[in-house]
């Protein structure tokens, strides 16, 4: 049973429509990354889950319950923000102390009750010695900290995480990612985390939710979204893919079909595609740049598929990998990947033979 | 070399254009003649001895003291909210309000005055201390609003978002985060309103009774001809004014950060 539902969501700002029917199930205990370009509706989605902003339709359920128009005070969840947020007129141990002094009736904490909290989410984010700290004296970094330590403290169902890695340095914020992906195992909290940065979500995700203009485009791991995405926009947006046209020539029994794009023949299995497709169809093909096998000319074995011979037009050296972007026959430009571990395999002008495993594309009709 | 004696020359000319006069009435104030005269001839403390025995001047510095506070107090008290309804809130005719709310700084004091004083018996508000206090709250509203907008456009609308979502009702997040992060501003605000109110001529004019203010006593004072008691009460009034202004301008500068 999902510890958060969302159901036929729809959000209008106005006439814009900024969440389109978004039907979402969260685990409980699972890091859930919403990810997306900027203005898909995915900051929107989990305000809505903070209760800051209220779906024009359709309901929200937390453990069963319908929190859908429920004030941000009244649910068990709660957010680390962007900027952080923290009070400027409170220091890091009051900042920390606020949430739990709001508690009211059974839940009424006493002072030492509290205070143990505190000293108990400081050392959590090893930040004990900033106690009496205003937030302005603090760096990014230790404000992040502060941050989550204070949406932690109220032990919240499910923690919102709004982009919050967003205005610290790379190197920060590749240490903060795994901190806080080993604080969500620790923990064993439910963690919504929003960002436009793939490579984080990548990273931190049990699942990724992706979003594009409101849609939710494909729910899945990061590996099913990677190496299976489940539209033309998914397969775009994550990582770096070759688009090109094609024209399907023949269909297998098995689903496996023959591909050409002009002269040039291939062949995609069955499991490139989810729906079936017809003979003489047009359609597109993602093919990600490390599928990619280039070798010299006269040592091609034919393996899975014919290789198909290119000319190298370009190559950039862009750190780990070398991109090589190769002419195939005078129809596409495919960019290619090799390691930089060793000097480089060809240069420019050279012809090669290209080859990839029939399972390695993506085709949308 | 020209240009910097000019522009220089020029600032020292307008300067002196502003603070000639007020320092001739600080210098005059503490001459032991009764009538201002150049040069003075003896130096004494007399003037200020006399303002302090003057019953009446006293007592208007008292009225003057009880209005300012009071109406400060209740410009805050209902500007505050107002303010914060008026930044928070998005409704019909918002700008038009935003407007009118500034009205009483522009409209000329006299308009004011002469419109209160034909309304306010109408409604059984005599013409007294009270009236004078409910007119100073009108253009005071004014300023707390105009001084505490600007602060609250500054202030991050997370901080507020922040304490809801930690649990705080929108009463308890309004005095425990908003409040305490916009006080400077409170603070410039009600000082400001302090000096304008104890400062206050064409509208405390017309609702006056027989309680007289401190600026209405002066303006009294001075139809029996400039004594030096009036330089010495003037004098007094500058120096307040000037502190208090440091202090406000400090605040806000400290809000800026």
């Amino acid at each position: 049973m999902p510890i958060l539902n969302l159901d036929s969501i729809e959000k209008y700002y106005g006439s814009a429509n900024v969440v389109k029917n978004l039907n979402l199930s969260i685990e409980a205990g699972e890091f859930l990354t919403i990810l997306g370009p900027s203005g898909c509706g995915k900051t929107t989605t989990l305000r809505m889950i903070g209760g800051f902003e209220l779906p024009t339709s359709g309901t929200i359920t937390l453990k069963g319950e319908d929190i859908s128009q429920l004030p941000p005070y009244k649910r068990h969840v709660n957010t680390v923000f962007q900027n952080y947020a923290l009070f400027p007129n409170m220091n890091v141990e009051q900042n920390i102390a606020f949430g739990l002094k709001q508690k009211k009736g059974l839940e009424k904490m006493s002072a030492s009750q509290v205070q143990s909290r505190v000293d108990e989410m400081l050392a959590m984010v090893q930040m004990n010695d900033f106690r009496s700290r205003k937030p302005q004296e603090l760096s990014g970094g230790q404000q992040q900290r502060i941050a989550i330590a204070r949406a932690v403290a109220n032990n919240p169902e499910i923690l919102l995480l709004d982009e919050p890695l967003g205005a610290l340095d790379l190197k920060l914020r590749k240490q903060m990612q795994i901190e806080l992906k080993s604080l969500q195992k620790r923990l064993q909290k439910t963690f919504v985390y929003v960002t436009h940065d793939q490579e984080e979500a990548l990273t931190m995700s049990d699942r990724i939710a992706i979003m594009n203009q409101g849609n939710l485009e494909q729910v899945g791991t990061s590996n099913e979204i990677y190496y299976h995405p489940a539209t033309p926009f998914v397969a775009e947006f994550i990582g770096e893919s070759n688009r090109f046209e094609a024209v399907t020539t023949k269909i297998q029994h098995d689903g496996s079909a023959r591909m050409s794009i002009g002269e040039v023949g291939f062949y995609v299995s069955g499991k490139t595609h989810t729906v079936p497709l017809r003979e003489g169809q047009k359609i597109t093909v993602f093919l990600r740049p490390e599928a990619i096998k280039l070798s010299a000319l006269e040592a091609t074995n034919t393996s899975n598929n014919e290789a198909m011979s290119g000319t190298i037009e370009e190559i950039i050296f862009v750190g780990s990998t070398r991109k090589y972007l190769v002419n195939l026959q005078g129809q596409v430009r495919l960019t290619a990947l090799e390691t930089t571990l060793g000097a480089a395999q060809f240069s420019i002008g050279d012809t090669v033979a290209l080859t990839w495993s029939a399972d390695d594309c993506s085709v949308f009709v | 070399m020209l240009r910097r004696i000019f522009t220089s020359g020029s600032a020292a000319l307008v300067l002196a254009f502003i603070y000639l006069p007020l320092l001739t009435i600080i210098w005059y104030s503490f001459s032991a003649e009764s009538v201002n005269s150049f040069p003075i001839k003896a130096y004494s403390l007399e003037w200020y001895k006399v303002m302090a025995n003057d019953d009446s001047l006293l007592r208007a510095v008292a009225s003057s003291l009880r209005v300012a506070f009071a109406s400060t107090v209740i410009a805050l008290i209902i500007g505050i909210p107002a303010t914060f309804a008026l930044h928070k809130f998005e409704f019909p005719g918002k700008r038009m309000v935003e407007r009118i709310v500034l009205m009483p700084i522009t409209l000329p004091g006299i308009v004011t005055g002469v419109a209160m004083l034909s309304f306010f018996p109408r409604i059984g508000v005599e013409l007294s201390l009270v009236a004078v206090g409910i007119g100073h709250i009108t253009f005071l509203l004014a300023i707390v609003v105009t001084q505490l907008l600007s602060r609250f456009k500054r202030l991050d609308p997370n901080l507020e978002q922040a304490a809801y979502d930690l649990g705080a009702t929108p009463l308890r997040a309004f005095f425990t985060v908003i409040i305490p992060n916009i006080r400077t501003a409170i603070i410039g605000a009600a000082l400001l309103c302090l000096v304008l109110s104890m400062d206050e001529i064409p509208v405390t004019f017309f609702l006056i009774a027989r309680d007289n203010t401190l600026p209405i006593e002066i303006y009294g004072m001075m139809r029996r001809g400039i004594t030096p008691e009036v330089n010495a009460i003037s004098t007094l009034i500058f120096l307040a004014t000037v502190v208090i202004l440091i202090i406000s301008q400090r605040l806000s500068r400290k809000t800026n950060d």
